[in-house]
């Protein structure tokens, strides 16, 4: 394969991580409403977990487990005092939670490496004794497996009366507890399963790339997640792989720009503005996506 | 005087908001099967005491009695699980919903509720899904909106609102059922259909309802006793012919608007 | 080492809550007026740093000149971004999801092109700042300034919302809109002013602590996790209530800080006090200090 095979092969095993992180914010968002701008601290707390155990040999299944639970108890331990308040306070806490575990991860250099973060993860799947290619194409059949396997839990999990709960909440919660429904407990369980998900990408991701850092936090790549779940449609189950594909190739594309016409910009720089201002004008022009939200099918009808 | 066995009591509750009394030390009752008004002017604390009882607010004093059971302080949810259901006044389907949906969410007892078992036990909540439907389509049948079943709340009327608002509580199986103004706004020949609605209900499955109505005719026609509410205490209370003939219930309607034109 | 001086401690707190007041000061009154937290009003708070040190180090006009234009300057981009932005996406019915997510794409965006245009390095104000002791305790005029800063700025905000016709009618814009409007007073440029006036107060504080420390992009996200926590532990839409928190918090970081020296932690953890704050008010107290300590009644939820 060509060189820009692989760079695009790359670029797909990425989205494909990205389409599970936004997989779950179509939970926590679409579905039932909830502002999560955490997302990449759960993305994190599951990588550097990973990281942590499978650098120092434990083996990659239980790392992912151990991720999954970190980052799940995580999300529950944050949307408890939230999530009895008010909306707009879950955004702040869980802003301000990604900063501090951002803050702490970058200071704490014994277990977490500082600001260097963690190198030399092993691959869980090893197929680069072969070639590389097929190490790659390893890795997308890989993550499209996974993606599949996330993603029918959450159709399961949204297309069953526990999912009209969820938009029940997301549209009137004092109807939805005067019917009977524990909203409390319904958020935690989302919040709950949301993190684990992310905490699972994020440590298979850990281990595609093999490292993991500080920079994994920042608000900027939680916007990223934000834009895929908004764009896609954030009220479908396939929005987010929609919104990953999208996201990528415009930032993948517009890193290829900028050296094609040789722009005097900084290409991180650019794809963090472009961003930005893309989610203020999806927010405003697009704000139901692409993909349409369906009927809640709990039965065959 | 009240002869029947009371499934909800209400001891001297008060609710107030800022330095405003809503609910002013009030004591009622509402007996098994019957069907009881609530009338007084706006703002009167008739919806305040329907949140009192619900659970929506916590009376800063008295207690509330269902069946024997103190309920003052629990939770909506816990509430509508005792057997307490509510409509409000101002529909509040859910409207990214199919009617269908909006009912069947409405029922109790739902296996699917629980995340496990929608996830990996697909089997054991399906078959009472199944159910729920046939159930819910019969109400909607009865309401005549058998019609919009899979379709969204959106396309129908401001009368079909109210029905399908209507529809939902009775899905909910209710032992005591609180209607706030349940045919407000809607055209004469659905208000008959409306009450005629309720008293079915409340003759095939012995249900208790407790109505805040403002039309004094239909209160008159449906109701077994009435409670007159005014500026947050309890004014009046008999049967309607009793509350009707009483002198004392028009003079509290134009003494609020006599409070209006003096604004 | 930081030697234990418990009177320098004391004033390093209130050093250190008075830019945490002046930081907080906008966001709180912009949350209430507008029901939604602006995410991006940390980036006010460089920007105005950076239009001081053009003002003052480029265009050699000098700092205080150059901290008026800048204040100026900052208050006015803020009121732009309003009318550009939120006010089209309330307009078009945003939903208040939609608003705090914009915002944050906003704040996202505006620091890129900020990182863009100053590049990774850090600038330094020529000012001089003397520095002199008072008894055991060292201060120095800029310091000093900060302080009668967020004295001078509290002073004016209480007096300009008790006193006069222009801030009383604000007050009942932000408690009541609906009463507010059917008596005629017209938000339009009410919402301006508010808006001016906390890119203004971010600018200060802004210039000020980049005067202590050095301009960087990143100053509004220093201070991030604190703006928050102060506004939420005043009570959102209190000045008195954000001046009050202010100086909790900046004399608890204060403690904290020599606290954690002394166990030989990085100082940097004292994000975790602020983390702390904010959880412990949105859990006991989640309308805040304003709903005891004032009459001032903040609005239901």
């Amino acid at each position: 394969m060509t060189n820009i095979d692989l760079f695009i092969l790359d670029g797909l095993i990425t989205a494909g991580y990205f389409a599970i992180l936004a997989l779950s914010l179509n939970i926590e968002y679409g579905y039932s409403g909830l502002i999560d701008f955490g997302k990449a601290a759960f993305f994190a707390l599951g990588a550097y977990t990973s990281a942590i155990l499978t650098t120092n040999g434990f083996p990659a299944p239980l790392a992912v487990l151990m991720a999954m639970a970190v980052a799940g108890l995580g999300g529950l331990a944050i949307s408890i005092p939230a999530i009895r308040v008010r909306s707009d306070y879950l955004a702040i806490i869980t802003l301000v939670f990604a900063e501090t575990i951002r803050v702490i991860l970058k200071n704490e250099s014994w277990l977490a490496g500082g600001v260097l973060g963690i190198r030399g993860i092993p691959p869980m799947i090893d197929l680069r004794s072969i070639s590389y290619d097929t190490h790659l194409i390893g890795q997308a059949v890989f993550v499209l497996i996974l993606f599949t396997i996330f993603a029918t839990a959450g159709w399961l999990l949204t297309n069953s009366p526990f999912g009209r709960i969820l938009r029940a909440i997301r549209e009137d919660e004092l109807a939805s507890s005067v019917y009977g429904k524990n909203n409390t407990a319904a958020k935690a369980v989302v919040f709950g399963v949301a993190s684990a998900m992310a905490g699972a990408a994020g440590s298979f991701y850990s281990q595609y790339v093999g490292f993991v850092s500080p920079d994994l936090l920042i608000l900027a790549i939680t916007l990223q997640i934000w834009i895929m779940s908004i764009l896609g449609g954030p009220a479908t189950i396939l929005g987010g792989l929609a919104g990953a594909l999208l996201v990528t190739s415009i930032s993948r594309g517009t890193r290829i720009l900028k050296d094609f016409l040789n722009l005097p910009l900084d290409a991180n720089n650019l794809m963090f503005i472009l961003t930005g201002a893309l989610l203020v004008l999806v927010v405003t022009f697009k704000p139901t996506g692409i993909l349409k939200e369906g009927r809640v099918r709990s039965v065959r009808r | 005087m009240l002869d029947g066995e009371a499934v909800l009591e209400t001891r001297n509750v008060s609710l107030s908001f800022g330095g405003l009394k809503a609910v002013d030390d009030v004591s009622l009752r509402v007996d098994r099967s019957k069907i009881f008004g609530l009338i007084g002017p706006n703002g009167s604390g008739k919806t305040s005491l329907f949140n009192l009882i619900t659970g929506v607010y916590r009376p800063a004093s008295g207690r509330i009695i269902f069946e024997g059971r103190d309920i003052t302080g629990l939770q909506p949810h816990q509430i509508y699980r005792l057997g307490i259901v509510r409509s409000f006044q101002f529909p509040r389907v859910f409207f990214r919903m199919t009617l269908l949906d909006n009912l069947i969410f409405a029922a109790r007892g739902q296996l699917g509720d629980n995340p496990l078992i929608a996830v990996f036990m697909r089997w054991r909540f399906q078959r009472q899904e199944r159910q729920l439907i046939d159930r819910a389509l019969e109400i909607l049948e009865k309401l005549g909106l058998a019609g919009y079943a899979e379709r969204y709340p959106s396309e129908l009327s401001g009368g079909q609102l109210k029905l399908l608002e209507l529809g939902r509580a009775l899905m909910a199986e209710p032992k005591l059922l609180l209607l706030d103004e349940p045919a407000a706004g809607v055209s004469p020949i659905l208000v008959s259909k409306i009450f005629e609605t309720i008293s079915f209900f409340r003759d095939v499955t012995g249900l208790t309802v407790f109505v805040i109505e403002h039309r004094l005719n239909v209160v008159e026609e449906f109701t077994d006793w009435i409670y007159v509410m005014h500026r947050g205490h309890l004014y009046l209370s008999g049967t309607p012919s009793q509350v009707l003939a009483d002198k004392r219930l028009m003079s509290i309607y134009v003494a609020e608007e006599r409070v209006v034109d003096e604004t | 080492m930081i030697e234990l001086s418990i009177l320098q401690t004391i004033t390093n707190g209130l050093i250190t809550g008075s830019i945490y007041f002046l930081a907080a000061v906008g966001l709180t009154l912009q949350y209430q007026l507008m029901k939604f937290p602006n995410l991006s009003h940390a980036e006010f708070f460089a920007i105005g740093a950076f239009l001081t040190y053009f003002f003052a180090d480029v265009i050699r006009i000098g700092f205080w000149p150059g901290l008026a234009l800048s204040m100026l300057l900052t208050g006015s981009l803020a009121s732009g971004i309003y009318l550009a932005v939120f006010r089209t996406l309330m307009i078009r019915g945003a939903s208040l999801l939609h608003l705090i997510i914009a915002s944050a794409g906003l704040g996202v965006m505006l620091r890129y092109l900020m990182w863009e245009i100053a590049g990774r390095k850090s600038y330094f104000f020529t000012q001089p700042f003397t520095p002199f002791d008072v008894g055991p305790v060292r201060l120095t005029t800029l310091w000093l300034a900060m302080i009668l800063a967020a004295v001078a700025a509290v002073t004016f905000m209480i007096l300009f919302l008790n006193k006069t016709r222009l801030g009383k009618a604000l007050r009942g814009l932000a408690s009541n809109p609906v009463l507010a409007r059917l008596s005629g007073i017209r938000s339009g440029i009410f919402i301006l002013l508010v808006w001016m006036l906390a890119g203004m107060m971010a600018a200060l504080g802004g210039t000020l602590r980049a005067a202590d420390t050095r301009i960087i992009p990143e100053l509004g996200v220093e201070v991030l996790i604190p703006m928050f926590a102060v506004s939420i532990l005043g009570g959102i839409g209190s000045v008195s209530g954000a001046f009050t928190a202010a100086y909790i918090l900046g004399l608890a970081e204060s403690f904290g800080v020599v606290a954690l020296s002394r166990l030989g932690l990085s100082t940097e953890y004292k994000a975790l006090i602020a983390f702390a704050v904010l959880v412990a008010t949105i859990i006991v107290l989640p309308t805040g200090l304003s709903s005891i300590i004032s009459k001032e009644r903040v609005r239901r939820d």
